[in-house]
């Protein structure tokens, strides 16, 4: 049986590291706030939340998500206020909230999944992640005037990539998750 | 852990007159489709004949399956899947175009039916499989998730054809009309999505069963 879940470890390195970016998660969260972004300070709140769950549902801050993963999905939100807003960043983040969805789902509820079908599960919430984003600098445009797409093209494109990017996620995962059954 | 789905009509289901007037309207969308389709071929329009077509296709699935596999859907389900795809085959007429927020009820409806849909094969998935197990408290949200990623999946398809019509030169089948076309298609399909995954799963559990039964004649 593949281990989905040894993307959330009890490893106290791994916490001390995870808790370090939580930390700056939230720096970014007031950052962006006082910098009135709210869109950005959504963001970063919603890693958050995804990062802690661990914690609070096993009721032990040792169980934390693993760091490379939380640092991936963390970076749009940490460049951000250093100034450096490049794209990749933003498609990578998404599909690494894909994956810790799924692995958190995989780890503390009673689903069970072979591996494949948690490679697809994470294609489909890496597409959920990147459609209701999308939505949502929708109605920040319509409702406060913040930045969206000014061309179909650009937003199809971006959708696109992000939607690509979540299928290379979802086949390393499965990959990954082969080489750690074979250990 | 199989599990026994009721033979008789689910809570909620429409007494005897609404089903009556559900299948009458289904019948009467059918018949709809057939004229559409005899007109676009009167004005030689191919590319929508052919469209018209899948469409009267797809409104004849809950038939067939009742037909081949003496399946029962519910008349309400059997309306849905007639009304979305005459709704898309009228909008490719110009209503899309023309109609404020037309796409967007599509969209909606379309929606309603990928969630049952999911529900179906989650559903489906759960009890026939040893290997998957999903808990009734995440139905939820993998029905949302996969009718979410399913609508976007669409939305990337219309922009593939526009690309390819733009290539080509052709009128694409499958048109993105602006930028917040899109963005509303995708929030409409979330809300068709969402009225499913809350109230509405209860119509599709008829058929549960015989998907499954099948999937056991195939082992």
């Amino acid at each position: 049986m593949a281990r989905v879940d040894t993307l959330v470890t009890g490893r106290l390195s791994n916490a001390t590291v995870a808790w370090t970016l939580v930390a700056v998660l939230v720096a970014s969260t007031v950052w962006s706030l006082l910098a009135g972004d709210p869109l950005w300070a959504l963001f970063s709140a919603a890693v958050i939340a995804i990062a802690v769950v661990p914690a609070v549902t096993a009721t032990d801050p040792s169980v934390t998500v693993s760091w490379p993963i939380l640092l991936l999905s963390a970076l749009p939100a940490i460049a951000r206020p250093a100034g450096i807003f490049v794209k990749p960043l933003g498609y990578g983040s998404v599909a690494a909230l894909g994956l810790l969805v799924v692995a958190e789902i995989d780890r503390f509820s009673a689903a069970e999944m072979p591996g494949w079908v948690a490679a697809v599960l994470v294609v489909m919430t890496t597409m959920s992640v990147a459609s209701t984003w999308a939505v949502v600098r929708y109605l920040a445009n319509v409702a406060v005037g913040t930045a969206f797409f000014t061309s179909t093209e650009a937003l199809m494109w971006d959708l696109v990539v992000a939607s690509t990017t979540g299928v290379v996620a979802g086949a390393v995962f499965e990959r990954w998750l082969r080489g750690e059954e074979a250990v | 852990m199989a599990e026994d789905v009721p033979d008789g009509p689910p809570p909620g289901s429409p007494s005897g007159l609404a089903a009556t007037v559900l299948r009458a309207g289904t019948r009467t969308i059918q018949l709809l489709l057939v004229g559409l389709g005899v007109y676009t071929l009167l004005v030689g329009d191919v590319g929508r004949f052919a469209n018209v077509g899948v469409m009267l296709g797809l409104s004849l699935v809950p038939d067939a399956l009742r037909y081949r596999y003496a399946l029962r859907p519910q008349p309400l389900v059997g309306f849905l899947v007639a009304a979305a795809p005459f709704l898309h085959a009228v909008g490719a007429l110009g209503p899309y175009r023309t109609v404020p927020a037309f796409d967007q009820v599509a969209h909606a409806l379309s929606a309603t039916l990928v969630a049952g849909f999911g529900y179906v094969l989650v559903r489906v998935v759960e009890t026939e499989s040893d290997a998957v197990q999903i808990p009734p408290t995440l139905r939820f949200a993998f029905v949302l998730i996969f009718a979410t990623s399913f609508g976007l999946a669409w939305e990337i398809l219309e922009f593939g054809t526009g690309l390819l019509a733009s290539v080509t030169g052709g009128d694409p089948l499958l048109a993105q009309y602006g930028l917040s076309d899109v963005a509303l298609d995708l929030l409409f399909n979330s809300l068709g999505t969402l009225v499913v995954a809350l109230w509405g799963t209860q119509y599709f559990d008829s058929l549960r069963r015989p998907l499954a039964r099948g999937l056991d004649d195939d082992r």
